[in-house]
Formats: C-alpha cells, structure tokens, sequence
C-alpha cells in the first residue's frame, strides 16, 4: 500500500501545496491534540473524497452515514476556495477522511483525471484520520469493490 | 467564474443541443438534479427502461455521457453498478463497439475526443495554476462536447439503444 500510495501521481506539483499540506496536516495535529482529534473523530460524520460526486463520492456518503463537501456547502456554488477552506475544517474537527479514490472507469473514458481531488489529497497528506478506501493496480485499474466496475469497461463490454 | 457558473453553463449548452430528443418525441422531456458540485441531465427514451444521462463533476468540468438502465439508475445511492450489474454504460465504450460495424464512427470518435481535448487542455492550465478557468474556455468546451453527444445520437441513436436492449436484455 506504501509504494501504491508514494506513486500516485497529483497535478499540481509546486511545492506550494506542499508546504501548505503540511502546515494544514501540522494545524490540525496542534489545534486539537491527538486526544481531542480522537474524541471529534468519534463524534462527527467521517466525509468522504474520490473522483466522480455524483456517481461515486455521494451515493457512498450516503450509504455510510457520512458527508462530502455538498453537504457543508450547503447550495453555495463550489469553488477552489472553498474546497480548501473546507479540507482545512475538516481536518481541524478531527473528522475521518475516507477517500475512495478515483474514478477509473471514467479516467478510461475521458482520459482526465481530477485536479481537485489530487489537491485534496495533497491537502490531506499526513493527516492521522486520512482513511484509504481504495485499491490501484497498474494506471487505470483499482477502485473501490462497494463502489466501482471490477474491471475496465472494455472488458466487461467483450463479454458482449 | 464568478457571474456565470459551471453548472448554469453545462445546463445552457447541453439543453441547448440535446432538446430535440424530447421535442421530437424520442425521449420524454429531461430530469435535471444536481448539487453543489454536480449536475446532470438525463433524457429518458419513450416507452423504454433506457435514458442519456449526461453528467458534470463541475470541481473539474468534466462531463460524462452514459446511457443508462433508467429505473436503476435514477435511485438514490446507486454507482455504476447495481443488484450485480452494470448500470450505466459510457456512450463512448459503445461508439467503440459500434465503430466494428460502422467504420464512420471509430473516425468521428477520433474527431471527438480531438475536439473536446483541445478546449479542455486550457481548463486544464488554470486548474493547474490553481485558478478557475475563463467563462469561455468553459461554455466552448461544453458546446463542442454537447454537439458532437448530439451528433451521434442523430446519427446512430436506433444502434446505441439496440445495443442497449441486447446489453439488458430489454
């Protein structure tokens, strides 16, 4: 799981982002100490990330009792602010991160992976509640079982 | 991005090319939903357990067009797949399978693909500077996509439902 993790390959690669992913993993740890975090990691929703809202992230949400950034965002339109803004209060509130990666089947189709969700997981980076839910073999194959196609598309659509 | 949105935009263009499905009686008229950071629009075929769903993540202005097994798909919490089997396939998997039959299609697949990847490369650069892509570049992305979506289901609609049928055995 280690090395799938350190090969994941996300899009914005300033050291910017890292340096604030650290410093947010950093506030989180400081804000609420570990004691604290645990205790609000119990008591709050765990939210869930990934590729795909509507299809993927949502339905899982729901399925699990959790939340995602709709939820917070309440009908406000989204954007990169807030996506960050929210990250960085989920993470002050201890809650768990359950991230069940991304979408491959559509990443097969379209060919585009999604930046915000490669921000969010640099975001997360380090974060002590980051739970993965997802497994990667090779550049477009893995998913999450509950969730996703076993195989690519194209293989299930030769049985046919 | 800040007077005109995402999700206005995709409802705008995609309505705009893909109305004639429900004007000219093929489909019955579209079912919008959405959230914060999603929409979709999905047109039901007349008297079939089949629809086009097109789909927006609009975090990332990407937008997928299935076709779908309809009273699967519509309930809530459901992914790609339900009760152990697939329920959503991707228009572009089946101008695949199509494109064995009709050589027209694995062209203008091409063309597609080619079109659409050409306006999203500069969405993609202000993603990549960590900035919300240019109105423009957004509402043309949208529009080539939706025109060609609209193209192929003038075009080879009877195929792709008959493919359907078969995948579902409907």
């Amino acid at each position: 799981m280690g090395s799938e993790w350190a090969s994941y390959a996300t899009l914005v690669p300033t050291g910017g982002a890292r340096k604030a992913a650290r410093a947010a993993a950093d506030e989180a740890s400081e804000q609420l100490g570990r004691q604290g975090a645990r205790q609000a990691s119990r008591e709050l929703k765990p939210v869930v990330i990934g590729e795909n809202m509507k299809t993927r992230v949502g339905p899982y949400a729901r399925r699990i009792g959790a939340e995602t950034i709709d939820d917070w965002l309440a009908g406000r339109k989204w954007s990169l602010e807030l996506k960050e803004v929210w990250i960085r209060q989920m993470m002050r509130e201890g809650r768990r991160v359950i991230d069940i990666g991304p979408d491959f089947a559509r990443r097969a189709d379209t060919g585009r992976v999604s930046k915000v969700y490669g921000l969010e997981r640099r975001l997360l980076k380090g974060y002590p509640y980051y739970e993965r839910r997802f497994l990667r073999w090779r550049k477009l194959r893995g998913g999450n079982p509950d969730v996703d196609i076993h195989e690519p598309w194209y293989y299930i659509l030769d049985e046919f | 991005m800040e007077d005109e949105g995402t999700i206005e935009i995709f409802l705008e263009e995609y309505t705009a090319q893909l109305n004639f499905l429900a004007t000219e009686g093929f489909c019955e008229s579209p079912l919008v939903e959405g959230e914060s950071t999603w929409s979709s629009i999905t047109y039901k075929v007349a008297d079939l357990d089949i629809a086009f769903e097109i789909s927006l993540d609009a975090r990332d202005f990407i937008v997928s067009t299935y076709i779908t097994l309809f009273t699967e798909a519509i309930r809530p919490g459901v992914f790609y797949v339900s009760q152990g089997r697939v329920i959503r396939l991707f228009l572009g998997e089946i101008l695949k399978r199509l494109g064995t039959q009709i050589p027209s299609v694995q062209e203008e697949l091409k063309q597609w693909k080619a079109d659409t990847g050409k306006h999203f490369k500069r969405i993609d650069r202000s993603l990549r500077a960590l900035k919300m892509p240019d109105t423009n570049a957004v509402r043309e992305l949208f529009r080539t996509d939706a025109q060609w979506v609209a193209h192929f289901l003038r075009q080879y609609g009877k195929e792709i439902i008959q493919y359907a049928r078969n995948y579902w055995g409907l």
